[in-house]
């Protein structure tokens, strides 16, 4: 089934972003993993409230790659971008 | 792959538990589920008329529940209940000594039990009372402290609380064994068993299948108030179901296990509406398992209501055990065989500066496919043979599970070599 990404996302300069803020889990996982499958090209920046460790190896099955990157007092920022190789191997 | 830290409270380092903790738990129970099928092939001629008392089926019961099951409870909820309750647990030497204590006790319990040796199920009893008074107080207190995912938390408590009542009743079968004090150890038994499989790991299955399954599935969480409903009807049917069984009320007992039955239909209907909502299209062979599982809780309690109002043979008691341990063993594998490439990629991913290995690359699917089959082949060879008294299917059955276990054995060191590998890669 689709998931609907109810949680608050835009498009900014440096990518597609993703707030999942204050959601419980599963739905963060759910909201970030249903926005990947709509994002055609570019990075997703994702505010999290935590470091979403059991996203990790949803990332890694579906070719994409994560770092964390400065965000704001109390949040976790990831940028996620596609990976080239993987993307080019199948 | 993690470029950057941070010292904020939701960092991984906070939450996790290094691979090799639950890693060291899943191995010990990979290896006591070979062990207890060994142990039943060498005493497969005593499973169907089998009553309770020292010898080679008790054993074996005893390295599947506190080797397999406990080993496994412990492991998964070390690293998952931080993720419920957001809490983290601090405690490696803690957590090293449950982890000796529980193989020594476990050990020594089956070989006590094995041999009718009562200074070694003694010895076993004092090392499990250890193991399980050090995992109560970390359970607890990251219990109290955590706030997160009611239903789960609530799960965990009763879970604790059937613990406690499943160890006392333990240790007293144990002295009863060389002091013949209870006047009906039979009853005493069968509550300690009631204790074991509907209360802890009943519960602790109950309460992180609505953790696990909607992690796995990508499906949203079911709601808190249909999961303490059905945490409501399993705790009132496992206290009348215990209460019958004690005070010898056979219809007692056959309520408790139809409020049981409630409470095990909710829960499967969470579970089936869970499943309904994934994202994830291939569920794989994990969930084959979970679904067998599943099938065998309502067909352990129905076996149980008409075991207490003797509508069944003298087998009917054997079949009850069967498919109450088989609902328990082929949830555990289930998230075993999900869990264990899942927390190697996840792992990998926080270590490692390039693309750690997939879940499906850490994944043996042949090895899975034969346990697959093996488990069927055990659980419906062991019914048929129990229900129709042959001796030969029995034997057959015993030999299925003992392959199926090589076989997951063999499917876990895959894992954890391809980690190894992949960690100690050279950077492309």
């Amino acid at each position: 089934m689709t998931v609907l990404i109810s949680a608050p996302h835009w498009q900014a300069d440096d990518g597609c972003h993703i707030d999942v803020r204050g959601l419980p889990a599963p739905q963060p996982m759910l909201q970030i993993l249903a926005l990947l499958e709509t994002v055609a090209g570019g990075g997703v920046i994702v505010h999290h409230d935590r470091e979403p460790i059991y996203l990790y190896p949803e990332l890694t099955e579906r070719g994409w790659n994560h770092e964390i990157v400065p965000g704001e007092a109390g949040e976790v920022r990831l940028r996620l971008w596609r990976d080239n190789a993987y993307t080019n191997g199948h | 792959m993690s470029l950057g830290a941070t010292s904020f409270l939701g960092s991984a380092g906070d939450r996790l538990l290094p691979l090799s903790v639950p890693f060291r738990f899943f191995g010990a129970a990979v290896l006591f589920h070979l062990a207890a099928w060994a142990v039943l092939v060498a005493g497969a001629g005593e499973l169907a008329a089998f009553r309770g008392g020292a010898g080679p089926v008790l054993a074996a019961v005893h390295l599947m529940t506190l080797g397999v099951f406990v080993m496994t409870a412990m492991g998964a909820s070390l690293q998952l209940l931080p993720v419920a309750t957001l809490q983290g647990f601090a405690a490696p030497a803690r957590i090293n000594a449950i982890w000796w204590l529980l193989n020594i006790g476990t050990i020594c319990l089956a070989a006590g039990m094995y041999l009718a040796w009562h200074q070694a199920m003694v010895a076993g009893g004092v090392a499990l009372s250890l193991a399980i008074a050090l995992y109560l107080q970390l359970l607890l207190g990251n219990l109290r402290r955590g706030g997160a995912m009611a239903a789960v938390v609530a799960h965990g408590w009763l879970a604790a609380a059937a613990l406690i009542g499943l160890l006392l009743l333990g240790l007293i079968l144990i002295a009863n064994q060389e002091h013949g004090f209870l006047a009906d150890a039979q009853r005493a038994a069968v509550s300690h068993m009631l204790l074991a499989a509907y209360g802890f790991m009943g519960l602790l299955a109950m309460g992180f299948s609505y953790v696990l399954v909607p992690m796995f599935a990508l499906a949203p969480m079911p709601s808190d108030r249909w999961a303490l409903a059905a945490l409501l009807c399993t705790c009132a049917g496992l206290a009348l179901g215990l209460a019958g069984t004690w005070f010898g009320q056979d219809v007692w007992a056959a309520v408790g296990g139809g409020i049981g039955l409630a409470g095990a239909a909710l829960y499967l209907g969470l579970m089936a509406m869970t499943l309904r909502q994934r994202m994830r299209r291939k569920l794989g062979p994990a969930f084959i398992m979970m679904r067998l599982s599943w099938a065998l809780l309502p067909l352990s309690l129905f076996s149980g209501i008409a075991w207490a109002l003797d509508l069944l043979p003298d087998w009917g008691a054997v079949l009850f055990g069967l498919w109450l341990l088989g609902w328990l063993l082929g949830f555990l594998l289930a998230i075993l065989q999900r869990i264990v490439p899942f927390l190697a990629s996840m792992h990998a991913a926080l270590a490692m500066k390039r693309r750690p290995p997939t879940v499906t690359a850490l994944t043996a699917a042949g090895p899975l496919a034969a346990h697959l089959y093996c488990h069927c082949a055990a659980l419906i060879l062991l019914s048929a043979g129990i229900a129709w008294a042959m001796p030969v299917l029995v034997s057959l059955g015993t030999l299925a599970g003992l392959l199926g276990a090589a076989s997951f054995a063999w499917f876990f060191l895959l894992a954890v070599l391809k980690y190894r590998a992949a960690l100690k890669a050279p950077s492309a």
